[in-house]
């Protein structure tokens, strides 16, 4: 065995003595460096997973913001739109009141044209018929004091002395 | 005070009549007074009563009676 590893050039004692300080050198690697090493990875790794884990928080916080602003800007759209539907309610209402009170002061004022009519043309015709009536008895004075002489006074004179009880 | 009005100045039986019927003394003294106004009859007044038995009387009743048949 050893000759043929003689033969294609392997040195057993050299191999033997160069594992022998490749283990010495990595036991003293791993005692003093790669300890550090892995220790500095660890820590490193701990902060970027804390990075990673932040920056999840910090995406979930924004996307949480944007969603509350979502719900504020549609929640301020609705408010708006109710705004607007009640200053549109509100406008048709005073419209409506608006119009209504020209149609009572319209009708008032026909009423009381009306009423001012039928009683100027009532307050006529009573004049009218007064007149009329002061006439009739104007054209009867005038009558009787032509158809009333001495004789015919003593008979109004005689009749109501008759009546007088 | 006892006036009496006509459109023309009553004989004395006329007063003595008058009087009798209104229960007024036929000796009580009075004033006759002619007024064309009353357009005929006669008119007595007696204090404050008053006894109107004139045409213009009968007009006005008439004239009063035409007004509240309008109104």
């Amino acid at each position: 065995m050893e000759e043929v590893l003689n033969s294609i050039g392997f040195n057993v004692q050299a191999a033997v003595f160069s594992t022998v300080n490749f283990l010495i050198v990595l036991f003293i690697l791993n005692k003093f460096l790669l300890g550090k090493v892995g220790k500095t990875m660890e820590e490193r790794q701990a902060r970027i997973d804390k990075s990673l884990k932040d920056a999840d928080e910090i995406d979930k916080k924004l996307h949480a913001i944007a969603e509350e602003k979502a719900n504020i800007l549609k929640k301020a759209g609705q408010q708006a739109n109710d705004i607007v539907e009640r200053a549109k309610s509100d406008a048709q209402a005073a419209a409506e009141d608006i119009q209504n009170e020209a149609h009572a002061k319209a009708n008032q004022i026909e009423s009381d044209s009306r009423a001012k009519v039928k009683a100027e043309r009532a307050d006529m015709v009573e004049k009218l018929k007064k007149e009329t009536a002061d006439l009739a008895i104007l054209a009867t004075e005038k009558i009787i004091s032509e158809k009333i002489d001495e004789d015919k006074d003593r008979e109004i004179v005689k009749d109501y002395l008759d009546k007088v009880s | 005070m006892i006036t009496v009005t006509g459109i023309r100045k009553l004989d004395e039986s006329e007063i003595h009549k008058l009087f009798l019927k209104l229960g007024i003394d036929k000796n009580s003294e009075y004033t006759m007074i002619v007024d064309p106004a009353v357009m005929g009859g006669v008119k007595v007044e007696l204090g404050t009563h008053l006894y109107d038995g004139t045409v213009k009387a009968q007009i006005e009743k008439l004239r009063r009676q035409l007004y509240k048949k309008q109104y």
